[in-house]
């Protein structure tokens, strides 16, 4: 039997299950990526350690994972605990590796598992202050997240529009940008990709200033805003949002207040 | 205090006072070093170009690599890619790239077509940030069924 209290161990189970479900969002194309083509035609690359170019390296970090299941399933301390330590090797690998380092998945996979290998090395614990610094860490982790974002969005291409304007406007070819294109002139458009990106800055920012608002207003309003991106952007982005959503499900809607 | 005190983060940090917890104090620590090193970007050309080097996979050390991949850095700096079978210079259509524009050495989901037609590519990459520069020339090379990469940074 688990010596675990109940609440902690379904906690573990939504953010596990939703890290999972970010994880393997892509799978349909990562797998053939992954198992095959960087396999068949290697990439060789002086600029980082050889480690950080083999594909093995790759592969088995983007495949371990799996194991996740078992600890959800079997709900231990110590199955617990190895897990989010996997997850969280997991994901610093994807991070550093050449064939996986470009995807922001890896980086919120990351911190959210650094969360659960805090999380899971308290998991006997059920105190008031736990919970209270599981919520406050989760809000510190979004506002990391959204800060790097934003941060890196204070110059002239965004603030002008410019950057998003190419790169969601121009470049995307998914519905709601193909149909704009069709039917506004490129000035107007640009004066739309202006604003958006605009209202995006001031959105991470909100976000980035999470960890000094309530956290049960605060984690609705994220949520909330995390899904507006992936459906404004692309469901593809569910990867990276996934795990973050997930968090701030369990600690809103499974922790005592 | 009063109004401070509503703010959950104040209390948890009262509260870390009284507990001394060493794996929560150094969770919270490591937390404000990312985000300190976050709040130095705008001021801080050595942490700029620390990322940029980043969004180039073109590190200065294993150290700095492993550190900037851990730092949120989704749709930041603003960056440009030119891509022809020659050198290309930065003039006519580039192509805008949300993040890690080196990526793209990887021809990722197309590198049989590559390998296939045996020809070398060229990639002329320029990231931009608050009046600051960084250009990276690579040479994606053909060889022995697999991609060679060399990678130089140009003078802006």
């Amino acid at each position: 039997m688990s010596a675990l209290p109940a609440t902690n161990v379904r906690m573990f189970r939504i953010v596990a299950a939703a890290w999972l479900v970010g994880w393997f969002w892509k799978a349909w194309d990562y797998a053939g990526y992954y198992l095959d083509e960087v396999w068949s035609y290697p990439l060789h690359y002086a600029g980082l350690p050889r480690v950080l170019v083999h594909p093995a390296l790759a592969t088995v970090a983007w495949l371990a994972p799996v194991l996740v299941v078992g600890a959800i399933v079997v709900p231990r301390g110590w199955t617990l605990r190895a897990a989010a330590i996997l997850m969280t090797l997991a994901a610093f690998i994807g991070c550093i590796h050449i064939e996986t380092c470009a995807d922001a998945t890896f980086v919120t996979s990351f911190w959210v598992g650094v969360w659960l290998v805090w999380f899971t090395a308290n998991a006997k614990r059920d105190d008031a202050s736990l919970y209270m610094h599981a919520r406050v860490l989760a809000q510190l982790t979004i506002g990391l997240v959204f800060a790097g974002g934003v941060i890196g969005k204070l110059t002239g291409a965004y603030a002008s529009g410019e950057a998003l304007f190419h790169l969601y406007f121009v470049q995307k070819p998914n519905w709601p940008y193909s149909a704009l294109r069709e039917s506004l002139d490129p000035q107007t458009l640009y004066v739309v990709a202006k604003w958006f990106s605009r209202v995006t800055i001031v959105i991470e920012l909100v976000l980035a200033a999470m960890p000094l608002l309530p956290f049960r207003i605060a984690a609705i309003g994220a949520i909330v805003v995390m899904v507006g991106m992936v459906v404004v952007s692309t469901w593809y982005l569910l990867s990276v949002m996934a795990c973050l959503i997930g968090l701030l499900v369990a600690l809103r809607f499974s922790t005592p207040r | 205090m009063g109004a401070l005190s509503r703010i959950e983060l104040v209390r948890a940090l009262a509260e870390l006072r009284r507990e001394r917890t060493r794996g929560t104090v150094v969770y919270y620590i490591v937390l404000a070093a990312f985000l300190l090193f976050l709040a130095t970007i705008p001021v801080c050309g050595a942490t700029q170009t620390l990322l940029a080097r980043a969004h180039h996979l073109r590190p200065a050390s294993t150290v700095s690599w492993s550190i900037g991949q851990v730092v949120p850095k989704m749709y930041s700096f603003s960056h440009r890619v030119w891509r022809d079978y020659q050198p290309p210079d930065a003039f006519g259509p580039a192509r805008w790239i949300n993040h890690y524009p080196g990526r793209l050495i990887r021809s990722e989901w197309d590198r049989a077509n590559v390998v296939g037609r045996g020809k070398d590519i060229y990639l002329l990459v320029r990231t931009g940030y608050l009046g600051r520069r960084w250009v990276t020339r690579y040479t994606v090379r053909v060889h022995d069924g697999g991609l060679v990469v060399e990678a130089a940074e140009e003078r802006p």
